[in-house]
C-alpha cells in the first residue's frame, strides 16, 4: 500500500473530511482535528473557566464527530457545527456544575493573549490569527453594553432575563441591545468577508 | 401569509418593554425580530419552543436563520487564544483506533472462535441384526447349542466393529471442522495482523510529518515571536479587498496574506523586497489556499536587509526574476 500522507488530507474541504470520517478514516480524522482543535478548545476555556474540563470537553466534541459524522446535515459550516456541538457542551458542564464561577472582570472583552500554538502548519496559525483579529475588530466596533450581552449569551450560557438580572438593567432594554447588537456584529462581519 | 424581508431598520432606542410573544401567536415580524436572539439561545425556554415551532412552519426564514447561524458561530473565534494542549490529540487518537479495531472482528464477520462440538453419534444409527426366526427343535441339541453361540458371537462382533466405525467416521468429521474453523481464524488473525501493519506504518509516517511541520512552525513562530519589524500590505486595484502582514525579524520575515483569490496552475504568487533604488529582489513564492489565505517564510540576506518597501505579483508558474504581472499587494 502506499505510504498516504496527511499532507494531501489537509488539502481537503471540511465537508469532504468529514465524509472521510464517516467511512472510518483516520488520517481525514487527524486532519480535521488540527485544523480546528485550536479554536474549539479556546471556546470551551473561555466558557467553562477550567483547563481540565476543556480539555475532556474538547476530547468529547471530537469524539462525537468519530461517531457521528454522518449526521452532519450539511445547512451550513463545518466549522459552525462544531462550534456548536462544543458549545452545548461547555453550556451544559455549567448547568450541571451548579456553582457556576462568574466571569472575571478581565474576561470581559479579553482580547489576545500571548498565543502559543499547536505544531500545526504556520498556514493554519495565520488563518486562524486571522480570523481572531476580524471577529474581535467586529466585537470592538460593537458598542460595550451590546457587546457585553452578546458575551455573556454565548460564552455564558445565560438568557435574556439572567442578563437584565447580572446587569441590573431592564428587561426591555437588554432585549433590544442584543438585537441590535447582532445585527451590528452581523453587518461588521459581512463587510469583513465573515461569515462566508 | 406573505413573507416580508427582514426589518433592518427598526429604531434602534425602541425598548418595546411589553413585547412578550411567548403568550400569544407571534407574527412573522415578532419572529424576525426574535431570531437574533434565538441563535443565541438567549430567549426564555418557552419562547425559544414558540420561534423554533414558527420557523418549522415557515420554511422561508430558514435562510435568514443559517445567516444569523454562521454569524453566531464566528463569536467563538473571540476566544482568547490558548495553547492546545497535545496530550489531548493523543489520548483522542489512541481512543479512535482502540475503537476502529474493535469494530474489525465485526465488519469482517469472524466465526467463533470453536464452534461447538458434535456429539458422536449414538446407538439409534446403529444396525441390530434382525433376529432369527425360531427355528424347529433339533435331534442334535449340542450341535445346535453350538452353532448358536457361535452366532452370537458372530453377531456382537460385527456390531462392534459397526459402532466403532460409526465412532471413528464422527470423530473424523469432528476434527475435518476444527481443522476448517482453525485456518478460517488464521486467516483472519493474518488479515487482520496485515491492517495492523499498514496502521503502524501510517502512524509512523504521520510521525515523521509532525516532526518535519513541527521544525517549519518552530522557525516561522520564532520569526514571529521575535519580530522586531511589522509591514503592513495593502491591496491594489487588481486585488482591493486584499492585505497582509510582513513580519521582520534579523535574517528572516513570515509573510501573511488574506483575501486573496486562489490562482489557476499556470501563475503564481511571488513576493519581492523592494530597495530604495534598484530592481525588486524576488524573496519567494507563496501558494494561497482555498480560504484564500497564505503564508510564506522568507530568508533576508544582509545585502537585502535594506528594502524599502514589499510587495506581491502575479507571476507565470515557476516565478520571474523580476515582477511581469499585476502587483495585487504592496506596502
Amino acid at each position: 500500500m502506499q505510504p498516504s500522507s496527511i499532507d494531501k488530507y489537509r488539502t481537503y474541504s471540511d465537508e469532504t473530511l468529514l465524509q472521510l470520517i464517516s467511512r472510518k478514516d483516520l488520517l481525514a480524522y487527524e486532519a480535521l482535528y488540527d485544523r480546528h482543535a485550536q479554536t474549539v478548545h479556546n471556546l470551551l476555556k473561555r466558557i467553562v473557566h477550567d483547563s481540565a474540563t476543556a480539555e475532556e470537553l474538547l476530547q468529547e466534541t471530537f469524539w462525537q464527530v468519530w461517531q457521528k459524522a454522518e449526521q452532519y446535515a450539511e445547512k451550513g459550516a463545518v466549522a459552525a457545527w462544531l462550534n456548536r456541538i462544543a458549545r452545548n457542551k461547555a453550556l451544559d458542564q455549567l448547568r450541571h456544575d451548579k456553582a457556576r464561577p462568574r466571569m472575571a472582570d478581565d474576561d470581559i472583552g479579553m482580547l489576545e493573549q500571548s498565543p502559543t500554538y499547536s505544531y500545526e502548519g504556520a498556514e493554519k496559525v495565520v488563518e486562524q490569527r486571522l480570523q481572531q483579529q476580524q471577529v474581535n475588530q467586529a466585537l470592538d466596533n460593537i458598542p460595550g453594553e451590546q457587546r457585553l450581552c452578546l458575551e455573556l449569551a454565548y460564552f455564558e450560557g445565560m438568557s435574556q432575563s439572567q442578563i437584565a438580572e447580572y446587569t441590573s438593567t431592564p428587561l426591555g432594554t437588554i432585549k433590544t441591545r442584543m438585537r441590535i447588537g447582532m445585527e451590528k456584529l452581523e453587518r461588521l462581519l459581512r463587510a469583513s468577508g465573515y461569515p462566508e | 401569509m406573505p413573507e416580508k424581508q427582514t426589518p433592518y431598520d427598526h429604531d434602534p432606542d425602541n425598548q418595546d418593554q411589553n413585547h412578550n410573544p411567548s403568550n400569544h401567536s407571534l407574527s412573522y415580524e415578532d419572529v424576525v425580530e426574535l431570531l437574533p436572539v434565538f441563535v443565541l439561545g438567549a430567549l426564555e425556554p418557552d419562547e425559544m419552543l414558540a420561534v423554533d415551532s414558527y420557523i418549522s412552519q415557515h420554511q422561508g426564514l430558514i435562510e435568514r436563520l443559517a445567516q444569523l447561524e454562521a454569524t453566531t458561530a464566528q463569536l467563538a473565534y473571540a476566544a482568547p487564544p490558548l495553547p492546545l494542549p497535545g496530550h489531548v490529540k493523543t489520548q483522542l487518537m489512541q481512543r479512535v483506533q482502540a475503537d476502529l479495531v474493535a469494530q474489525q472482528p465485526a465488519a469482517l464477520n469472524l466465526p467463533a472462535v470453536f464452534p461447538p462440538r458434535r456429539k458422536i453419534a449414538a446407538s439409534p444409527s446403529v444396525v441390530v441384526p434382525p433376529t432369527a426366526p425360531p427355528r424347529k427343535p433339533q435331534t442334535h441339541w449340542f450341535s445346535t447349542v453350538t452353532r448358536t453361540l457361535i452366532g452370537v458371537g458372530v453377531a456382537a462382533a460385527m456390531f462392534l466393529l459397526v459402532f466403532r466405525m460409526i465412532q471413528l467416521r464422527g470423530l473424523a468429521n469432528q476434527l475435518a471442522t476444527q481443522l476448517a474453523s482453525t485456518q478460517q481464524q488464521l486467516t483472519t488473525l493474518q488479515a487482520q495482523n496485515s491492517q495492523l501493519h499498514t496502521i503502524n506504518q501510517t502512524l509512523e509516517q504521520q510521525l515523521q510529518d509532525q516532526n518535519t511541520q513541527m521544525a517549519a512552525l518552530k522557525t516561522n513562530l520564532n520569526t514571529l515571536a521575535y519580530a522586531s519589524q511589522m509591514i503592513e500590505l495593502k491591496g491594489t486595484d487588481a486585488a482591493p479587498t486584499a492585505n497582509g502582514v510582513f513580519y521582520v525579524a534579523n535574517h528572516a520575515g513570515v509573510l501573511m496574506v488574506h483575501d486573496l483569490p486562489p490562482l489557476p496552475k499556470n501563475q503564481t504568487y511571488q513576493f519581492w523586497l523592494i530597495p530604495a533604488e534598484g530592481a525588486p529582489l524576488p524573496a519567494g513564492l507563496i501558494h494561497v489556499t482555498e480560504s484564500k489565505m497564505g503564508s510564506l517564510m522568507v530568508n533576508i540576506p544582509d545585502q537585502n536587509g535594506n528594502f524599502a518597501k514589499v510587495g506581491l505579483s502575479i507571476e507565470p508558474s515557476g516565478g520571474s526574476p523580476a515582477p511581469t504581472g499585476s502587483i495585487v499587494l504592496i506596502s
